[in-house]
């Protein structure tokens, strides 16, 4: 067994920050505020200890903390050589008994015991681990008894500890408060903050092998009575699955000015909270180095997003055909994966006439006289006139109660007019002309 | 030799400069192609043909389509042969210019065409900018007249002809791609 013990001068929050070691092992173990263990010893194929050494210094730069880190067989050693900042074992001071025989502090009873040994063999003169190993254990079991005998293996690392579970928070979220730090709607310094939210988030769901699919971002403003909208809820839900800060990010941003446009915030803001709704499970491994397609896909489905953002999800579509006949209806829009190939569509297209590139929103009424085309009252000489190309009759199954109301009966012409402009103009059953879509 | 043919010529030697080692779409009835990375107006009343047409001969690329009125027929896309899952649509009512810096930015779309709605010239200057960054093409879609703006670099008018397939192409104006 090799153990990596990362432990902290100053309290940090171990709990959160060994989660984003989970990406090494699984086997973890944490002291509350001050230390955290990673096996590492069945991986040692995966990455050497020096890789660890320097992976783990960037994870905790990248969090804003910082530890000393040391390895050893066990996590008893690895702790005391942590903490006591030696690689020799022999010459660490004998109190470090206490973390040798309990380093998770499960046993308040053996650690007062154990620091009575201590006292006693400090003013024996005994004052450091490599003396006291040298005692017979079969003085200390007849002074101390079970307790001496357990103290002398720890010391000479024989006997093994059991590991407390590690379970992650259930809810990843991250916040922060601006007890002083007052400012209002400036989009700025909260999108920092939130980046910086964003960062330690993307890194607690990678080791968990997770990406974000849904995220809620609240920010809580002073409460005023001339402001009602103190908790900002707002709820992102991503069409693909997120993995990087930037294009969250930016989805972020999008929806953010749009929000402090429409309701502006009036009392300073006192706390901007990140929490994930919903992650979903991705297979990690090493990035497939010979395309980018993953990477290209993320990208797409995030400019997607704030496309919607900005300008309204029945803005932002692709299409694909449908079975109906009627240029306007022989089509919907498709508001999600962008880019993704779809199931099929039977290809009828090469069975309808040539359809012209332009459909007009509205079919513009037109009148025919003498070889002259007259559109919005100006004059166009017709140059040819295919008549008749496609007729289509149909529409009183769609609302058979409205009867008249819903049905068509069309007769297209393609009609060529000066400079060559193509035009599909049809003939209602009372012979009126409309431009229904045109080259250009 | 006029002011304004010494500046035409000298623009066009600079465009040729300019040309040599830049990356060109292949085109339709145009012999040069269509330089990556430029602002393009196109007029007549074929363009959306031949447009469609540079899609068709240059397959696997994204095509983000901004559109204003008219909603370009899907069935006549499928029928001249373009997958339409390659095309973004986008329905800019108001601005046109935040969607369009946005997929220039992406970098994602190789091909993007709009309605040509904008006139000041530092607009023209930005798209510039981010087309040559990008080398994504920006096809605008003018109106009657060619924009007088420097930033575009090739200004086509495309009209049908008799013959169905070919088009009458008229360069107004063509910094990148002159054949020397």
């Amino acid at each position: 067994m090799r153990v990596a013990c990362l432990w902290f001068d100053k309290p940090a929050p171990t709990n959160v920050l060994a989660e984003l070691f989970l990406r090494f092992s699984p086997q973890i173990a944490v002291i509350e505020d001050k230390a955290i263990f990673v096996e590492i010893g069945k991986c040692k194929n995966l990455y050497s200890e020096k890789s660890f050494y320097a992976r783990a210094l960037i994870l905790l730069k990248r969090t804003g903390h910082s530890a000393r880190i040391t390895f050893g067989n066990d996590v008893t050693d690895s702790l005391v050589f942590a903490k006591y900042k030696t690689n020799l074992f022999d010459q660490i001071p004998l109190t470090a008994l206490v973390d040798l025989v309990d380093p998770f502090s499960r046993d308040l009873m053996l650690k007062k015991s154990v620091f009575k040994i201590i006292d006693t063999f400090q003013d024996l003169g005994v004052s450091n681990l490599g003396a006291f190993k040298k005692l017979p254990v079969g003085d200390l079991i007849a002074r101390f008894g079970v307790v001496g005998r357990f103290v002398h293996g720890r010391a000479h690392l024989n006997d093994f500890l059991s590991w407390p579970q590690f379970a992650p928070a259930e809810i990843i979220q991250e916040k922060k408060d601006f007890p002083y730090f007052e400012f209002y709607g400036e989009l700025d310094p909260i999108l920092f903050e939130l980046k910086s939210q964003l960062d330690r988030i993307f890194a607690r769901l990678f080791a968990r092998k997770k990406r974000l699919i849904k995220l809620q971002v609240q920010i809580r403003c002073e409460k005023l009575s001339v402001h009602p909208d103190f908790i900002r809820k707002l709820d992102f839900e991503f069409f693909a699955p997120q993995s990087s800060v930037k294009g969250t990010l930016r989805i972020l941003k999008e929806r953010l000015s749009r929000e402090f446009e429409k309701k502006p915030v009036l009392s300073p803001i006192e706390g901007i909270k990140t929490i994930v709704l919903k992650a979903v499970d991705f297979e990690g491994g090493q990035k497939n180095i010979f395309n980018e397609d993953e990477e290209k896909s993320e990208q797409l489905a995030s400019i997607h997003n704030q496309l919607v953002e900005m300008l309204g999800k029945e803005n932002v579509y692709q299409v694909e055909l449908t079975q109906d006949r009627r240029p306007e209806k022989s089509w919907r829009k498709k508001f999600d994966t962008p880019h993704m190939k779809s199931a099929a569509p039977t290809d009828f297209t090469d069975l309808l006439p040539d359809r012209l590139t332009y459909i007009c929103r509205y079919p513009l009424k037109v009148d025919i006289a003498a070889g002259f085309i007259y559109i919005q009252k100006k004059r166009y000489k017709i140059l040819n006139w295919d008549n008749e190309i496609e007729r289509m009759v149909g529409g009183w199954f769609e609302k058979p109660a409205d009867e008249i109301k819903n049905t068509f009966e069309r007769i297209y012409s393609l009609v060529e007019i000066e400079k060559h402009q193509k035009l599909s103009i049809f003939q209602t059953p009372n012979r009126e002309f409309y431009i229904h879509s045109y080259s250009g | 030799m006029n002011k304004a043919a010494v500046l035409s010529e000298l623009r066009q030697k600079t465009g040729s400069k300019l040309l040599q080692n830049r990356e060109m779409w292949k085109a339709p009835q145009l012999e040069s192609g269509v330089a990556r990375g430029i602002v393009t107006e196109l007029l007549g009343n074929a363009r959306i043909d031949w447009l469609i047409s540079l899609f068709k001969i240059n397959p696997d690329t994204l095509i983000f389509w901004c559109k204003s009125d008219a909603q370009a027929s899907p069935v006549a896309l499928k029928q001249r042969g373009i997958d339409l899952e390659r095309i973004k649509f986008i329905d800019a009512v108001s601005d046109l210019q935040q969607p369009l810096r946005m997929a220039l930015e992406s970098q994602l779309y190789p091909f993007i065409v709009a309605p040509n709605r904008f006139d000041e010239v530092r607009i023209f200057q930005r798209f510039h900018l981010l087309a040559e960054k990008s080398k994504s093409t920006l096809f605008l879609l003018g109106q009657k007249d060619f924009s007088l703006a420097w930033p575009i670099a090739l200004q086509l008018e495309i009209n049908n002809t008799d013959v169905e397939t070919e088009f009458d192409i008229y360069i107004h104006k063509q910094k990148h791609g002159v054949n020397e």
